[in-house]
């Protein structure tokens, strides 16, 4: 049989459960070579059990994880080709930053010359050139992160994983790193995988994005894909703004409870219609609704209104004279292009 | 240094100074006076320095070497109870520190006569040699001896070594733990790379806690050691009281203080070496 080219990391029915709980139900996931993949959700959905499944420190109640592969599942972390930067980071405290970031190689023996090479390569990859003997208690929050990436990606590791890498970190350093990390990603060519419960980074770093919720994947896409079509009210709800709007489906027509009929083929029964607030524009008719609040964000105001159904509506439009026209109270009509609807079955919760 | 760090460290500067500094001057001066028929001369003689160098010189080794052989068990014992309290028992480690103090209370005294009716002639454990038909006669050596003093110090200083342990244990961090596993640290590199290096401040003061107490006793060798296992403490003992013979006295403690430090220092200097990142 020719071997298929099989993705880089490949989890097959890989669950967790942790006595009555269960973090992970099974799932199959595959990531190809190369991805910057973003596991997304929400706090306590089991993100960090599953990325500790993949590098071996937490044991799994079913399923198996191959890596190139080969399966691992047997094997602990430390005979693993994969290495992460943890959520706290977990440098060595009696270590300057140059033995930190050796330590891997240290503990394989490699030739000295080897190893200070390196060590100035991870250094000079994380800006960190000179800190060489700055002890660890002398470094800033983002300086310590730098250190913990470069102790992880000088072991040259298939996979990295990163455990909400960025959550320690104030705003403006977050985005700085996150640019970083893009740049070193591009630069080692190496594949990714991150934990985040903010859909802000893993659009900002991921070329795909898994969204978890209550131990399961709910969706697997580009961030494209899971803004545009998210798979589940869930997924509508926690990846950006939405408007859900409550209808009725009859021989392929939707009917929204607020007003407008939409063609979407499918079974009859309750849907749901999803638009994203930058889909919705004012016009003369449409769906029509009052609104209640509005915000100016600086480069956009964002609209919120209430339909005759007594749903809430959000639409995000640039700061002009239409916008100004929207103050609270006024009755207005918003339209949208038939491909800015989302029909949901109730059955996708 | 600051004059707020000044003020702050002056009372425990004062008690340092009460409690000890000022003792080993006098004793230092004392050291060097003469006594003729009972009576202290304040003059300047080294007989009593002599008296330590002769007489003494082997004893003072053969506490050193008990001092030496407690501190190094209480250490190696109080690490892997610490260890275990840290990182085997969970939640109820620092409950186990709690009856770790607890069998302080119990006292000094309680303990060594509980080692004397333990490894005595008709002691509980000759007595189970003997039920056994191991032996046939009461074992001697087991009581009187310099194992039965190292014994019954062991256990009586066990929790001063446990408690600064398990103190600098706590700050070990579990994730700096997974990080090295992940860098693929054996559990021997683990504790030799990682945990150790990171508690070195409490394996020495575990060390000269239970060392420096051990090296100074002299109820316990005078109890259970009977000659092969005395000490100094106790000749110390004899010529500040019976003979007093102060100056004599005076030289013992002191010359055993300063042994004591040499003997830390070594310690401290050989754990760092054997502790040091490698490769630099
Ligand atoms: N070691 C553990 N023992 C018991 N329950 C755990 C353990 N680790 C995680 N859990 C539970 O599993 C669920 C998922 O946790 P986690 O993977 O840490 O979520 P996330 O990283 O998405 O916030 C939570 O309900 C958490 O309480
Ligand atoms: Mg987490």
């Amino acid at each position: 049989m020719p071997a298929l080219p099989s993705p880089l990391l490949r989890l097959e029915g890989l669950s967790k459960s942790f006595g009555p709980t269960v973090a992970v139900a099974p799932l199959d996931l595959a990531v190809e070579a190369g991805d910057f993949c973003a596991i997304l959700g929400p706090s306590g959905c089991g993100k960090s059990t599953l990325l500790r499944m993949i590098a071996g420190f937490t044991e799994p109640s079913s399923g198996r994880v191959l890596i190139d592969g080969q399966d691992v599942t047997a094997l602990g972390p430390e005979q693993r080709p994969t290495n992460m930067v943890f959520q706290g980071y977990g440098l060595f405290p009696h270590l300057t930053v140059a033995q930190n970031v050796a330590f891997g190689l240290a503990l394989r023996k490699r030739p000295p010359a080897e190893t200070a090479g390196r060590v100035a390569e991870a250094l000079k990859l994380v800006r960190l050139e000179g800190f060489d003997d700055r002890s660890i208690d002398k470094l800033s929050g983002g300086q310590q992160q730098r250190v913990a990436l470069a102790r992880a990606l000088i072991m040259r590791p298939k996979i990295l994983l990163l455990d909400e890498p960025l959550a320690a970190l104030d705003l403006k350093l977050r985005q700085q790193m996150q640019e970083e990390l893009r740049r070193i990603h591009a630069d080692i060519g190496g594949t990714f995988i991150f934990v985040t419960h903010d859909q802000g980074e893993a659009f900002a770093l991921a070329n795909r994005v898994v969204v978890m919720n209550a131990g399961r994947v709910e969706q697997l896409g580009t961030p494209q894909e899971v803004y545009r079509t998210p798979a589940s009210l869930f997924v509508a709800n926690f990846v950006g703004e939405a408007s859900i709007l409550k209808g009725e489906r009859r021989n392929g027509m939707v009917t929204l409870a607020a007003g407008p009929e939409i063609a979407s083929a499918g079974p009859d029964g309750p849907v749901s219609a999803m638009i994203r607030p930058e889909r919705l524009q004012p016009a003369a008719q449409g769906l029509a609704a009052t609104v209640v609040d509005q915000q100016f964000l600086g480069e956009a105001v964002r609209v919120t209104a209430l339909t005759s159904s007594g749903e809430r509506i959000h639409v995000r439009l640039p700061d002009g004279p239409d916008a100004a026209r929207l103050v609270p109270g006024s009755k207005v009509a918003f339209a949208f292009a038939p491909d800015a609807v989302r029909i949901l079955e109730e059955s996708a919760r | 240094m600051k004059r707020g760090a000044v003020a702050l460290l002056s009372p425990a500067g004062a008690v340092f100074a009460a409690v000890f500094a000022i003792p080993a001057v006098m004793l230092f001066v004392v050291s060097f006076w003469s006594v003729r028929s009972f009576k202290l001369s304040p003059d300047v003689s080294l007989a009593a320095w002599q008296r330590f160098f002769t007489e003494y010189w082997d004893l003072t080794l053969y506490t050193l070497l008990i001092g030496i052989s407690t501190g190094v068990l209480c250490t190696v014992l109080g690490f892997i109870f610490a260890y275990a309290a840290r990182f085997r028992a969970g939640r109820h480690g620092d409950l186990l520190m709690l009856a770790t103090l607890v069998t302080l209370f119990g006292g000094y005294l309680v303990k060594i006569y509980a080692w004397k009716s333990i490894l005595g002639a008709d002691g509980l454990l000759n007595q189970a040699l003997m039920l056994t038909g191991l032996t046939d006669a009461p074992l001697a050596f087991l009581i009187y001896s310099r194992s039965a003093v190292i014994i019954a110090l062991v256990h009586f200083l066990l929790p001063f070594a446990i408690l600064p342990i398990y103190a600098s244990l706590r700050n070990v961090s579990d994730i700096s733990l997974e990080a090295a596993r992940d860098l693929g640290a054996s559990t021997t590199q683990l504790l030799t790379r990682v945990i150790l290096p990171q508690i070195q401040a409490g394996l020495f003061s575990a060390f000269a806690f239970s060392f420096l107490l051990a090296a100074g006793d002299y109820v316990t060798p005078m109890l259970l050691g009977g000659t092969s296992g005395s000490m100094l403490g106790q000749f110390v003992l004899l010529e500040f009281s019976t003979r007093f013979n102060w100056p004599a006295g005076s030289a013992m403690s002191f010359g055993l203080l300063l042994a004591c430090f040499v003997v830390l220092g070594a310690a401290g200097y050989l754990m760092r070496m054997a502790l040091r990142p490698r490769p630099a």
